[in-house]
């Protein structure tokens, strides 16, 4: 009798462990979370970036202007150095709080490619496609890319996000996480201040110097 | 130095903890291990004070843990955070930080440094012989191994723990070796492996009597002590669900430290050719497995399966740290002592080599190297 108690009550313990296991693994966390820590589909873990930014005023990436950085990066960043950070993993995305009744758009990025030289970035304004970023060799270019006024919604803020063409379906992964560019700096300019008229929808990118 | 074998009872289940010349030793060991440490630290001029110094890297970590853990996505853009940490070590330190009102690194430095006494003093009936006993004893307060005890990370609990668990095992006390595996799992994730440990060690005893394999799953002592290893993580990812909502997090969180589950033999490989970590980590795992082997010839069963599931856990999942974590489990320092003691000569050598070393480590920690992290 004794020994059978023994067992019962050795069952419920297995069995109490059993159901603690079962409730720690089903996890009650935010859509972000699941994403980059479990499910591993996005490498985005987004940060609180207020949109701030003064058009037309570039935004250095390097460790002296970090506040200024990192109000506009919401994920995809990180390993600042002096002179700028890098793009690590498959997606970087940036947010610009744009003042209401803006006109089409100037987004310029100045950088150099990383760990792979000549991977195609693709770049989108909140979802749209607005250009490829194709850099080929390791020199620094800056790079512009149009944005339409089309584009921006209303008061939401402007979100500009990178992504590697043909990213691996496991995002945040060991083998993804890799030096994808290196980030100088970032200007969001009044498209018109800076070229006059272009009408939108043309070339997607053009690299403006180099 | 003079540590002398048990006087009460008979090896190897004698309590040494009777002894006030075997503590005073002891002591007298450690006290020595801190004056070295702190010559070394004021030789190299570094800013701050010894504690504040030593605690780095994952220091800030275990810091942050004993704080409470973090809510919500990190701030870290890496993705790093806290419930990597296990809870045990934190929260001992978070106690004795309350007890003093010292700091964190201060209490990890006090902390550490009794759990190495500790570690040093109790281990005594796991060794056939004492100069090998001496030479581990050495070697946790003042040879390579005192780093570990000095360091406010989770090391010196995870050792101790380890030996008193092996201790118990060796008694054929597997609820008790449960219950310091249940401790061993609420210090670092590799603690659940114990489970192994008592069962390889379970299965010897019952082959030795002669008992059936029905004898030995049907052993309740042996069952209560299984169960009870995963008890310390199990009550960890309880916590981390009711705080943060994801139980699992611990595992989740490793790959901001680019460790993922993968083959260990390629990540060692890749290693070795140099093109991850420091080459150090896939050398120290070739010792590790050497040592591996001593303890299988050795009919040390046990603790050989214990630290070749940990060394293949650690490594399948990255080669970071991999010194450090070849450091900590115990038994494989054992066996060196029981190796290098047997030959008379290489014996005393293993003293001075060994007090070389320790001061070597402790120094490379201090300057930030690589390897050490």
């Amino acid at each position: 009798m004794a020994r059978l108690v023994s067992y019962a009550a050795l069952a419920l313990l297995a069995l109490g462990e059993l159901a603690l296991l079962g409730y720690a693994a089903d996890a009650d966390v935010s859509e972000a979370y699941r994403a980059y820590y479990i499910e591993r589909t996005s490498s985005c873990l987004p940060q609180p970036a207020s949109g701030a930014f003064e058009p037309g005023r570039a935004i250095p990436a390097g460790r002296a202007t970090l506040a200024a950085f990192d109000a506009v990066a919401v994920c995809g960043v990180a390993y600042t150095g002096a002179d700028g950070t890098w793009m690590f993993g498959p997606e970087a995305r940036f947010r610009f709080a744009v003042p209401a009744g803006a006109g089409d758009l100037l987004f310029t990025l100045e950088g150099r490619p990383g760990a792979e030289p000549g991977r195609r970035i693709d770049l989108s304004a909140n979802g749209t496609p607005i250009g490829i970023l194709d850099h080929a060799g390791n020199a620094e270019a800056s790079h512009a890319f149009l944005v339409p006024r089309a584009l921006l919604a209303g008061p939401t803020p402007l979100e500009i996000t990178l992504l590697v063409a043909d990213p691996p379906k496991l995002r945040n992964s060991v083998a993804a996480r890799q030096f994808t560019y290196f980030i100088r700096s970032l200007t969001l300019s009044l498209e018109q201040d800076e070229r006059g008229s272009v009408s939108s929808g043309t070339a997607l990118s053009s690299a403006v110097g180099g | 130095m003079t540590i002398d074998p048990p006087r009460h009872g008979t090896h190897p289940s004698s309590r040494p903890g009777l002894d006030w010349r075997h503590w005073g030793t002891i002591g007298a060991l450690a006290l020595a291990g801190l004056i070295l440490h702190y010559l070394i630290f004021l030789g190299l001029g570094v800013d701050g004070d010894l504690a504040g110094s030593l605690c780095r890297w994952d220091c800030l970590w275990f810091e942050s843990a004993a704080d409470g853990y973090q809510v919500g996505l990190p701030a870290n853009r890496l993705g790093e955070a806290d419930w990597a940490f296990f809870p045990l070590y934190p929260q001992l330190a978070r106690a004795v930080a309350a007890a003093t009102g010292l700091s964190f690194a201060w209490s990890g430095l006090v902390l550490s440094n009794l759990l190495g006494i500790l570690a040093a003093g109790l281990s005594r009936p796991l060794f056939e012989d004492v100069r090998a006993y001496r030479l581990f004893a050495f070697s946790l307060l003042l040879g390579p191994f005192s780093l570990l005890f000095s360091l406010p990370y989770s090391e010196s609990l995870f050792i101790l723990l380890t030996l008193l668990g092996f201790r118990a095992l060796r008694g054929g006390n597997y609820p008790l070796a449960g219950g310091f595996g249940a401790l061993l799992s609420a210090t670092r994730v590799t603690g659940v492996l114990f489970g192994i440990a008592i069962l390889v060690q379970a299965g010897l005893d019952h082959v030795r009597r002669g008992s059936t394999i029905r004898h030995l799953l049907g052993d309740t002592r042996l069952l209560l002590g299984l169960l009870l290893v995963p008890l310390g993580a199990i009550a960890f990812a309880v916590y981390l669900r009711l705080s943060m909502g994801d139980g699992l997090a611990f595992a989740h969180v490793q790959l901001a430290w680019n460790r993922e589950l993968g083959n260990p033999f390629a990540n060692w490989f890749a290693t070795l050719m140099g093109n991850s970590s420091p080459r150090i980590h896939a050398i120290a795992i070739v010792v590790g497995l050497a040592l591996v082997g001593a303890l299988f010839v050795r009919r040390r069963h046990a603790e050989a399966a214990f630290c070749l599931a940990a060394l293949t856990l650690s490594t399948a999942t990255g080669m970071e740290s991999s010194v450090r974590f070849f450091a900590g489990l115990a038994p494989l320092g054992l066996v060196a002592c029981e190796l290098l003691a047997e030959r008379r000569r290489l014996g005393w050598l293993a003293y001075p080599l060994g007090l070389l070393l320790g001061a070597y480590l402790f120094h490379g920690w201090l300057t930030g190297a690589r390897a050490m992290v």
